[in-house]
């Protein structure tokens, strides 16, 4: 399933966050979109899968355009897991979970014994079997990410998008979620682009790199092509070292201080 | 210069004929007042019926006596409720030399300037006959409000005359909203007791109880009065369950015209309205009042 | 606790039923129940047993169940929809509006039928002016939906209040203040017969979309992502929630506090999926109104006392403590 976005526009009143942002995920890899605060990360995301509608340019699934597709059909392509939910009554969280058979539900009805099936088992792919019951405002951060990424994973999309899923969990769940989305994009098929903010996360995980400065893309690859120590300079304002992990293999990113203005 | 004798005399007994009309007054007021605000129901109806409607210039909005459609009108709070206050202003701008008003206007009215009879809420005939004599007093024309007095008891004596030794007529009043009748203590229910009936309402202590469909299904009464203001008669008399009443099963249903409203009210008239309304209805036998 | 959809429904029919048989031998007058049993039965003849049952208590009766069960479906679905605990038909101006055109048909002289039909106009007028004022290309802002409510409620209440001032006379003003306070002194066969089917269906018609309701409970967004088309479905289930509120007003006048506290209560007992909380506000609500309603009409025997006054009086409290549980957890719930 291909995801394409072609010069998306966007902004919020007159500050533009997009200007002109071209991306592409196709199947087989997991994408990182790294970048400073205020690039437009997030708000690239939400145009991805259609929350947000772009001022200009367009979005097209499997080539046809995002806007014209009914959301039920889009939800069950492409499943979001996103930074926060804030869940008015609490439920149990097999029930949360559950939420994400809607897109597969009849029009009028409720699930069937097949989407309670698929509900099972996305919770044990997860570990949750044993929260089940559990109301899901008493999970610990780390346990409420697992539900939403059930949750996610419950609308059996081929496309999952993170949003900042790693943000405020310890390191263990940190290398659960990363490794789960490697995972999941590895399957027949299927693809998955995350948000992070987490340089060496995303340098480790993904197969490709894009990184957005002020709403535009100034670079897309792999990342040791992309996370270079001019790049990391000129964007981040960081003066850093890169260095490769003896362990994983993988570069590290290593900030040291601030660069000064004739750095720049 | 020396001054007579006889003017002297003269003088000193003028002043004393003054002092002596108005002694019970112990207001600055010595003359009798001629511009007149009348803010009560019971009030305008007392000055019609003492003649002293010339010296009104302002009535309360909803009096219903005739000589008075070509007086200015006010606003009052008396029944109707929050959304009719009493508009202060044009009370003052009138001038008035008396305000006749009811106790509860007091922090409107109070302390500003104006002369004001403050006359409590009458509940029964006696109360009425109390502010028709204060009224008398303070306008220093006690003759013709004891005379107006004496006709009152008279009138209704004749009435207590008339029904005696009947058997007591269940009646059931509705004073414009659904359920809701005249309590003990109120002018409706003397009224009532007095044209020899029985209010089904009576034993309440409230003023204004609002009864149950039910209940007055129950209490079955004879007779039913419907102030002007109440639904129609068909939509009254096809309330569910209401077919068993035996007022209903007789016909006996009675709407007090507009016109006649004053004999729900403390005022003098609602004697004369009992004899010429409740009385034939509540014993058509008898025939019509005087 | 775990209990099956259907059975919620059921069980929620079966109390309401005998809640309902239970309000028949309430009342001023004694009647034995072999007389209640012999004029449901359709015995009796013309005696004040069968008067007082069918004619009376009955229809009492299930306009009680009507309007408590049309607002607390409408209170269910609101706070699903604006994601607020503290949502209730009152506070999307339905109630007003509706008050308004029955107070409006007072004033003009029509009859019951023709107040009502007023009423449901002005409910209809005051649900589209809401929902145009806050129509979104983005989808259903119910921050703002909300904001819209309270205030389009306000500008009937302030209708309201002008009416009243420009009533003619005592009895008018009355019967408006009467309507206001609301109650079932009026409740006769004819316009439940209409009314009560119609507070069925549009219950079923929410039941039917329960799971929307759950969606919304989340948020707009994640309604969005998870596939729900929050640009039509809102504006639907607030229409929904405005006719069931406005049926509810056209016979009992404006009752406060049934559909805030009712949904809650229904939540405590069995759990807040909607597949199960919508049947059982419904239920709980016809159960509460049937029971102020018995409290009114004997508590101060020959005397009653008007239903919405009661009601407040029982919500205040409940609605009290909701608002501390809230507080000692810490904020919004």
């Amino acid at each position: 399933m291909r995801l394409e976005a072609h010069e998306l526009v966007f902004d919020y009143g007159r500050a533009p966050v997009l200007a002109g942002v071209s991306f592409e995920l196709v199947p087989g890899r997991l994408v990182g979109i790294v970048g400073p605060n205020g690039a437009g990360k997030s708000t690239l995301l939400a145009c991805l899968h259609g929350a947000l509608r772009p001022r200009g340019g367009r979005v097209l699934l499997e080539g046809r355009e995002l806007a014209r597709i009914p959301r039920r059909e889009v939800a069950r392509a492409i499943g979001v897991v996103p930074q926060r939910c804030e869940v008015a009554f609490p439920v149990s969280v097999e029930h949360f979970v559950g939420l994400g058979r809607f897109a597969h539900e009849r029009w009028l009805g409720g699930p069937t014994q097949a989407d309670r099936v698929v509900v099972q088992a996305c919770l044990e792919e997860l570990g949750l079997s044993a929260l089940a019951e559990r109301p899901v405002d008493e999970l610990s951060g780390g346990e409420f990410r697992r539900v939403l990424i059930a949750q996610a994973l419950a609308q059996a999309p081929r496309i999952l998008l993170f949003d900042e899923p790693v943000q405020q969990l310890d390191l263990l769940h940190q290398l659960q979620v990363m490794r789960f989305a490697r995972e999941f994009s590895r399957r027949e098929g299927h693809a998955a682009a995350i948000v992070l903010h987490d340089l060496a996360l995303a340098a480790r995980f993904c197969d490709e790199l894009v990184l957005l400065e002020r709403g535009r893309v100034v670079a897309c690859g792999t990342p040791e092509s992309v996370l270079t120590v001019e790049r990391l300079r000129a964007v981040w304002g960081v003066r850093a070292a890169i260095e490769r992990s003896p362990a994983t293999g993988a570069i590290q990113v290593v900030p040291m201080e601030p660069a000064t203005e004739e750095d720049r | 210069m020396q001054r007579s004798p006889i003017a002297w005399v003269s003088s000193i007994g003028a002043l004393a004929l003054l002092l002596a009309c108005c002694a019970r007054q112990p207001a600055a007021q010595l003359a009798p007042p001629q511009r007149i605000v009348a803010l009560t129901v019971g009030a305008v109806d007392t000055l019609a019926l003492l003649g002293e409607l010339g010296r009104v210039v302002a009535v309360e909005e909803d009096c219903f006596v005739p000589g008075t459609e070509l007086l200015a009108k006010i606003r009052n709070d008396d029944h109707a409720g929050p959304s009719k206050a009493l508009n202060v202003e044009s009370v003052l701008a009138l001038q008035p030399d008396l305000v006749i008003a009811k106790e509860d206007l007091r922090p409107a009215l109070g302390e500003r300037g104006v002369n004001v009879l403050w006359i409590p809420q009458a509940s029964d005939l006696e109360a009425i006959i109390g502010v028709v004599e204060s009224i008398g007093v303070r306008l220093c024309v006690p003759e013709k409000s004891r005379a107006l007095v004496a006709r009152l008891r008279a009138s209704a004596a004749e009435i207590a005359a008339r029904v005696a030794g009947r058997p007591r007529v269940r009646v059931y009043y509705e004073a414009g909203r659904p359920g809701r009748s005249a309590g003990r203590n109120t002018v409706m229910d003397e009224m009532i007791r007095l044209a020899g009936g029985v209010n089904i309402a009576g034993e309440s202590p409230l003023a204004n109880p609002v009864l149950s469909s039910e209940a007055i299904v129950a209490a079955d009464p004879e007779v039913i009065v419907l102030s002007p203001w109440c639904e129609p008669i068909e939509t009254v008399v096809t309330r569910p369950g209401w077919n068993r009443i035996a007022a209903v099963r007789e016909g006996r249903v009675h709407v007090i015209p507009e016109r006649e409203r004053q004999v729900q009210y403390p005022s003098p008239s609602c004697v004369e309205g009992c004899a010429r309304l409740l009385v034939p209805w509540l014993h058509p036998e008898i025939g019509g009042g005087k | 606790m775990r209990l099956h959809p259907a059975s919620v429904i059921l069980l929620g029919l079966a109390l309401c039923a005998l809640a309902l048989l239970a309000s028949l031998a309430v009342g001023v007058i004694r009647v034995p129940l072999a007389e209640i049993a012999g004029a449901l039965g359709g015995r009796g003849g013309d005696s004040m047993a069968r008067t007082l049952v069918l004619e009376m208590r009955l229809p009492r009766g299930v306009g009680a169940l009507c309007v408590g069960a049309a607002l607390g479906a409408a209170g269910c679905l609101l706070q699903a929809l604006l994601r607020d605990p503290l949502a209730s038909p009152t506070m999307i101006g339905t109630a007003q509006a509706s008050g308004f055109g029955r107070v409006l048909g007072v004033y003009l002289g029509f009859s019951f039928g023709g107040s009502v039909l007023l009423s449901f106009v002005m409910a209809a007028a005051g649900t589209l002016l809401v929902l145009a004022v806050s129509r979104s290309r983005r989808g259903f802002p119910s921050q703002i939906v909300l904001l819209c409510g309270i205030n389009v409620g306000l500008f009937f209440a302030a209708l309201i209040g002008l009416v009243q001032y420009a009533s003619r006379d005592e009895g008018q003003l009355s019967r408006m203040v009467l309507l206001l306070l609301g109650g079932l002194w009026q409740v006769t066969w004819e316009p439940l017969q209409f009314i009560a089917p119609l507070t069925l269906a549009c219950i079923a018609l929410g039941l039917l979309g329960a799971r929307r309701l759950d969606l919304f409970s989340l948020g707009e967004e994640s309604a969005g992502r998870l596939g729900l088309a929050t640009r039509r479905a809102g504006p639907a289930i607030l229409a929904l929630a405005c006719l069931l509120t406005s049926l509810a007003v056209s016979i009992a006048g404006v009752i406060a506090f049934v559909g805030l506290i009712v949904p809650h209560a229904a939540r405590r007992i069995v759990g807040p999926a909607h597949e199960k909380l919508l049947p059982a506000s419904a239920a709980l609500g016809g159960l509460l109104v049937l029971g102020v309603d018995c409290i009114a009409r004997t508590v101060v025997a020959p005397n009653e006392l008007p239903l919405g006054v009661l009601t407040s009086l029982v919500g205040v409290p409940f609605f009290l403590y909701l608002l501390r549980a809230i507080a000692r957890r810490g904020g919004a719930a």
